[in-house]
């Protein structure tokens, strides 16, 4: 996916300011990225990279991304034991950072003071979010909220008012017309699945899940899915989408909206660079890149948020960045509004099989008897 | 048998026996290494636990958990329901078409096989374009009926037996068509004469005689059905064992759900063994009297009864080439959801397929191309020795490819990746260079995806053998389907496994094949079977 810019004086010279220090130094000329994060949103970032260091150390940088859910990813580094087979881990949980870390799986960010500093240590209440790791192992790139999407048509046709908050999806009259993603194979559904638990309690939140269980008209097989079928119009609201997945169907031409309900998760999308990387330098670059304000700005054109106070998306009346204000409900910081967030990490991580199973037992394997109710 | 016998003297024969017996036993270490060792590996890994002890346990689960049980009985059903519904169509449509003479026969003929040949993935997105929940048909009857909700055509078990009919019944009527064409015409004839009249000499005489014709097919359309994934996934059903052993082999984040993935796989192939053997037994036990190809003549049929028939094969036809209508359009249609057409249309996706990611082009055209290269090169003298000679162990060779048939493609890609990539890493291991280290998982990976595809044509070619000789003459040879699994589904193969959290972890892999103490000396076997690949 290749993606035109133009990015204007201002930008140059900012960038050209937080990119000094490495500036002195050659970077190798291959990048290879370990991710959950989708294409959609990698492939814009590697591209926009790639002609920065173009234009920056006139290296011709060979960029891929070796795709991976971030269980997988995670176990991958792990196997490499030290010896990586990519150089950056981009995407999942934090806390995942944090072991891969204290295994010394991850080489220390040499990022500048401002550019660390520019970011908050945390947003959100009562459960903060770290945004960067204080021992300077990883740091967040954008924020993005796992919320949910739907068909504003088909919500008039079925006569309902469009959605604001996790519990609208319970309207009998969306009966099968809901699409979700088991939290068997996805992170995004089993992050909200979390949330709904950790809001709720175990015994209403499960209650409340199979309500959704028998709201729901189709379980996807892949997460991007969901915001697809929902696009095409084929089912009228769609559980747990990570923001920039339903853009894509926005900038596709659909008519589909995107509602991050207040308790929706919002992952930093943490980086890092691998120890052992044999390219540490590009590595590096591409950390900085990704918080400079032409890094920050190309991210904000795919439907995600600026991670820093500094920066807000904004553009030009019409453009793809101002689409995505409008797409995500008007949003253009998240530091600019009151973030909550119940979900809790450590826990998700502690139970990870056990909602799994009780998903499987509880909603998967009775659907159509939830369905029926 | 005089072919037979002279091809048997070009194996010992006194030209090239050194090279020939080369020949042999590269197409053995082949078949070793594609074949065996990945059946052998699921086999092995569903009958043991994480720690790599023989166990039952997985199919002690397996049999007392209820939605398993019910996926294994839903995958069951359909799969007759299948026979039943392609029976029925393909066989109306190959006496048509063989017995009687109508406008456009001839063009019907060619028009009818074309379902078979399109793409099934792309043929069940159709169906849903057009049938789905804001498909066409439910727009329109919204529109113009002020219905609320949309008829569901499509999301269920009944969606998945109308695309699995209207692709499949053509090899129905293939494989009735060719025995048809042979049943001897005196045969009815006699039973004509003995007072046998329509149905009746239809049901008694004719019906039986393209038996092994019949059997091969409906085994074909079984066993496709039963192993498909992808259409089911697409309209959300996931109660049926193809569906459950893909999803649970390819969500890596539970163990436990990976290995009954495995399990199911097991599973899968021993039930098209099974049924494989069923058919076969079939057929054998029933006499058909040597039939060779004879003219048959064809009945006008009166003005009505031609019309209706023209009208029956527009209607098919209408109903099975429609969905690719929906393809086209959404092909050039942008932003297309809840109108009958798209609104606005461009060509910006061909132009993204094409300049953008050329790479998916070309890979398929490379991967395909390399198939078929190994398909030449394996197959075809394997076909030769197993057709046209008496070699010893060609009883073995023709068993182990039939069974490559009946395995997941999912599952065969874990095998290979265990088996190749743990080669490829026990090589380098030691030795510097990464970047060889790539190149020989990218070359191994290129071995599986080929090897793959491999199966396919020699799908067709067993049941040519072994059901009915001559039976699906004219199939098209199709690649993709038969617990075949989209080439990208094997690159995920290659991440790891692990469990979530970060707790204990073992290597997956190791886990996953027992592979303990004894890791030593089989991953140098390992790396020199897969020497000799290379």
């Amino acid at each position: 996916m290749i993606r035109t810019s133009k990015p204007s004086a201002f930008v140059l010279t900012t960038l050209l300011a937080v990119a000094a220090p490495v500036a002195a130094q050659q970077i190798e000329n291959e990048l290879v990225l370990i991710t959950p994060v989708a294409r959609t949103l990698t492939d814009p970032a590697l591209a926009e990279f790639a002609k920065y260091a173009k234009e920056k150390w006139n290296v011709n940088v060979k960029t891929s991304a070796l795709a991976a859910g971030t269980p997988v990813a995670y176990g991958r580094i792990v196997e490499w034991k030290g010896r990586p087979e990519a150089d950056i881990f981009w995407g999942g949980e934090s806390a995942l950072f944090d072991k891969l870390a204290e295994q010394k799986l991850l080489a220390k960010l040499d990022l500048p003071k401002s550019v660390v500093d520019s970011i908050p240590d945390s947003i959100g209440k009562p459960k903060p979010i770290p945004l960067k790791d204080p021992k300077g192992y990883w740091i967040g790139t954008v924020l993005e909220p796992y919320g949910l999407v739907y068909h504003p048509r088909l919500y008039q046709r079925l006569g309902i008012e469009p959605p604001k908050d996790w519990d609208d999806l319970l309207n009998p009259k969306l009966k099968g017309n809901v699409a979700q993603c088991a939290p068997t194979r996805s992170s995004s559904s089993h992050a909200t699945y979390e949330v709904i638990l950790q809001r709720d309690g175990d015994e209403k939140g499960w209650a409340w899940l199979k309500r959704l269980g028998g709201n729901t008209g189709i379980f996807t097989a892949r997460s991007r899915d969901v915001p697809a079928v929902v696009a095409r119009g084929e089912f009228a609201a769609g559980f747990a989408v990570p923001s920039y997945m339903a853009f894509e169907d926005r900038l596709a031409g659909h008519d589909i909206k995107f509602v991050a309900p207040k308790t929706a998760w919002i992952t930093p999308e943490p980086i890092g660079i691998l120890a052992g990387s044999k390219r540490p330098r590009t590595a590096l670059a591409f950390v900085e890149f990704m918080l400079s304000e032409r890094g920050q700005n190309m991210a904000m054109e795919r439907g995600v948020f600026p991670i820093t106070p500094k920066h807000r998306v904004q553009g030009k009346p019409g453009s793809q960045a101002e689409m995505a204000v409008e797409f995500t409900g008007g949003i253009r910081s998240y530091f600019d509004v009151e973030v909550t967030n119940i979900y809790d990490d450590d826990k998700a991580q502690a139970r990870y099989e056990q909602v799994n199973s009780q998903f499987r037992k509880e909603i998967e394997s009775v659907a159509e008897e939830l369905k029926r109710k | 048998m005089g072919m037979a016998q002279t091809a048997a003297l070009v194996i010992r024969g006194p030209r090239t026996p050194a090279s020939a017996a080369i020949g042999f036993g590269l197409i053995w270490v082949f078949l070793f290494l594609f074949v065996l060792y990945p059946l052998t590996r699921i086999f092995y890994d569903a009958f043991s636990d994480e720690a790599g002890q023989l166990t039952l346990a997985n199919f002690y689960e397996f049999f007392t958990d209820r939605y398993y049980l019910r996926s294994l009985w839903n995958s069951l059903v359909l799969g007759v329901a299948t026979v039943v519904t392609t029976s029925v169509i393909g066989i109306a449509v190959a006496f048509l078409i063989i017995r009687f003479e109508f406008p456009y026969r001839n063009l019907f003929s060619y028009l009818t096989m074309l379902p078979m040949i399109l793409p099934p993935l792309v043929g069940v997105l159709g169906f849903v374009f057009i049938l789905g929940r804001a498909g066409t048909v439910n727009v329109l009857l919204m529109d113009w009926f002020g219905m609320l909700h949309p008829v569901n055509f499509m999301y269920g078990t009944h969606g998945v037996l109308l695309v699995e009919t209207l692709h499949l019944f053509p090899f129905m009527t293939l494989s009735i068509l060719d025995s048809l064409s042979k049943v001897d015409p005196s045969l009815e004839e006699a039973a004509q004469v003995m007072g046998a009249n329509g149905w009746r000499r239809f049901r008694d005489v004719t019906l039986p005689l393209t038996t092994p014709g019949y059997v091969s097919g409906a085994l074909l359309v079984f066993i496709w059905t039963f192993a498909d994934f992808v259409t089911p996934l697409v309209v959300g059903v996931q109660d049926l064992l193809a569906v459950q052993a893909y999803l649970n082999i390819t969500q890596f984040v539970d163990r436990r759900i990976f290995r009954m993935g495995i399990v199911i796989s097991a599973l899968l192939v021993v039930l098209a063994i099974v049924f494989v053997l069923v058919a076969r037994h079939y057929v054998a036990i029933k006499d058909y009297s040597s039939l060779a190809y004879s003219r048959v003549e064809r009945r006008q049929l009166g003005p009505v009864a031609r019309w209706l028939a023209v009208g029956f094969l527009v209607l098919l036809l209408f109903a099975s080439l429609l969905p690719q209508a929906g393809v086209v359009l959404a092909a050039v249609g942008k932003g297309w959801s809840l109108t009958a057409l798209p609104d606005h249309y461009t060509l910006d996706h061909f132009r993204q397929v094409s300049v953008e990611t050329p790479r998916f082009i070309v890979n398929s055209l490379l991967y395909s191309g390399l198939a078929v290269l190994i398909c030449l090169v394996i197959g075809v003298p394997m076909a030769w020795i197993m057709a046209r000679t008496r070699t010893p162990g060609r009883g073995a060779m023709d068993a182990l490819t039939t069974l490559i048939l009946a395995i997941p493609g999912t599952a065969i890609g874990i095998a290979y990746k265990q088996l190749f990539v743990a080669a490829a890493r026990a090589q380098v291991d030691g030795r510097s260079g990464r970047e060889r280290r790539r190149r020989q998982v990218d070359h191994v990976q290129g071995h599986h995806r080929a090897a793959r595809v491999e199966g396919h044509p020699r799908r067709r070619d067993f049941f040519l053998h072994h059901v009915d000789p001559g039976g699906l003459r004219h199939a098209v040879p199709h690649a993709g389907r038969l617990g075949d699994d989209p080439l990208r589904n094997l690159h995920l193969l290659h991440r790891r496994i692990p469990q979530p959290g970060g707790r204990a972890r073992r290597d997956p892999d190791r886990a996953l094949c027992g592979e303990s103490l004894r890791g030593q000396s089989r991953r140098g076997s390992a790396r020199r079977r897969a020497v000799r690949v290379r």
